[in-house]
């Protein structure tokens, strides 16, 4: 049940119905919540149906367990039971996944660090263990984030659900404002940028010029955006109809001046769960002065990993570790001198980290390393042609750049002018952009590309 | 209850920036403290306030916001 298709729509608008029907008991919302949720899971086949509710189960009791505990070693052995568990789940969906495709169902990814948050929050005391099964497995199944993301913090999310629901006005236009934006970016953008420029180009660059090999590559990082942000608005807005404000995902990343902004702007429920639990898990530089410049790359090899257990993500890691480690030395060198970038400096600096971006996007995207080497081999060879770029494709493109941006505030100002529009209109506008989407987008789209990590 | 203008000082130190965030406002998101600078802030705390702030409890939650890192730094006081 992807969450562009029909079928989810029906299902979250019966969702929605019940749960505001209910919203003033608690026990009942969160109960209509986890049927909901188990009925999403079941809708993509029965063997996470069956993994997940045990493994939540489990990690209920390490919870109540490492925060009872007054024993290091028991609770370290409690931690370790959820670490196990949870690595191991991920592990195994990614390399029996396609073995064992009737067990895994769905990327488990999502999920299990969003548990690990839990339990390892718990052992640092950074957090309470819920004592309320009902409380805590509406938030471990919380359906709208679960098959990929963004990544709560479990201990936060529960905290959100045990508030009393209303449903204000403006929340709903965000909400559905929200929707609409997502499949506008999915259906619309990413996808055109899919079919008409990037697969074609990148899976034969030797059959295009090395500039229409550069333009498909930005086309990449571009459709890539709008496929992942598009997704992340669908199940923001999703969640925010039910009264809950998942974390947000994307801040125009492609505007930063260097790579340790662009992972504060780039998916970053992921980069603050490496940076909370992988990096500060790692002996810091003041017990091992090299940490400063290991600890990155570690993390991000893990980062890499986490994607795909192939060489081509492994070096998609290793550059972007690489990379932080120097913009760390960077930053450390200029505060010494006591400079500060000039403007002209900052854009030339988002300009070369936008590339070096892309870069590392030509191994993320590639099936394998030759095939990601055959990319910049073309792109090496310095032949100019654009006779393969449509003018559609440029409007596409530069409709992209122009939409990344774009202030965040037009958002909210058309979230308050949009709430003020009379109930009609805003029925018309949904209908219209329903309406817009199934006529330039009719083919249907593929799945979203973070799903599948 | 810790000397909240002298963990601002730390703050501005790190950060090489003379904003003054509001005691609840997260640090991280305002882009005073990143992973990098963290360190170096519970170095600058340990100096200033003689506690002791071990590895495991470097952890940005604890240190997101003016407020945690006062009672975080008042607990390690005791």
């Amino acid at each position: 049940m992807y969450p562009t298709a029909a079928p989810y729509f029906v299902f979250l608008v019966a969702v929605c119905l019940v749960y505001w029907a209910v919203c003033q008991i608690r026990a009942a919302r969160l109960a209509i919540l986890v049927v909901a949720s188990l009925f999403f899971i079941a809708k993509f086949g029965l063997g996470c149906l069956l993994l997940v509710p045990v493994a939540a189960a489990l990690d209920f009791f390490f919870g109540l367990g490492i925060g009872r505990s007054t024993s290091i070693t028991q609770r370290r052995v409690l931690l370790a039971g959820s670490v196990v568990l949870n690595v191991g789940l991920m592990a195994a969906a990614k390399g029996f996944g396609a073995k064992l495709g009737w067990l895994f169902t769905f990327s488990l990814s999502y999920y299990c660090f969003q548990q690990l948050s839990y339990t390892i929050d718990i052992f640092r005391r950074d957090a309470e263990p819920e004592t309320n099964f009902l409380n805590y497995v509406s938030a471990a199944t919380f359906f709208p984030s679960l098959t990929a993301g963004p990544i709560n913090r479990l201990p936060d999310l529960i905290d959100k659900l045990k508030k009393p629901f209303s449903l204000e006005d403006t929340r709903s236009a965000r909400a559905l404002l929200l929707i609409a934006s997502g499949l506008i970016k999915k259906l619309l953008i990413a996808q055109f940028l899919a079919d008409n420029l990037v697969n074609n180009f990148l899976d034969t660059p030797k059959l295009y010029s090395g500039f229409e090999v550069l333009v498909a590559v930005w086309g990449y990082a571009f459709q890539l955006y709008y496929d992942f942000s598009g997704y992340t608005d669908i199940a923001m807005g999703s969640a925010l109809l039910l009264g809950i404000a998942v974390p947000e995902n994307f801040h125009r990343p492609y505007s930063s001046a260097n790579i340790a902004e662009f992972w504060r702007k780039w998916h970053i429920s992921f980069s603050q769960w490496l940076r909370d639990y992988v990096y500060f898990s790692l002996p810091s530089e003041r017990r091992v002065a090299a940490a400063k410049f290991t600890n990155p790359i570690i993390t991000m090899l893990l980062g890499g990993l986490w994607h795909g257990f192939g060489w081509t993500f492994l070096i998609w890691g290793a550059m972007h570790g690489v990379a932080l480690s120097l913009t760390r030395a960077w930053h450390d060198w200029r505060k010494k001198l006591g400079k500060k970038p000039s403007a002209i400096g900052r854009y030339v600096a988002v300009f070369f980290t936008f590339q070096f971006v892309c870069a590392t996007w030509i191994f993320f995207r590639a099936d394998s390393a030759s095939d990601a080497l055959d990319v910049f081999r073309r792109i090496g060879s310095m032949t100019f042609s654009v006779e393969h770029i449509s003018l559609a494709i440029v409007l596409y493109l530069a409709a992209a750049v122009l939409l990344h941006i774009a202030p965040e505030s037009w958002f909210d100002e058309a979230v308050a002018l949009f709430s003020r529009t009379p109930f009609i209109l805003q029925g018309a506008a949904i209908a219209g952009v329903v309406l817009a989407l199934q006529t330039l987008a009719g083919k249907g789209a593929a799945p979203f590309a973070y799903s599948k990590f | 209850m810790a000397d909240r203008s002298l963990i601002l000082k730390c703050i501005q130190a790190v950060s090489a920036s003379q904003t003054t965030p509001t005691p609840d406002e997260s640090l991280f998101d305002a882009g005073l403290l990143d992973s990098f600078s963290l360190v170096d802030l519970a170095t600058q705390l340990e100096s200033h306030f003689g506690v002791q702030i071990p590895d495991s409890d470097l952890s940005p939650r604890k240190f997101d916001t003016i407020e945690r890192i006062d009672a975080y730094i008042s607990s390690r006081a005791k």
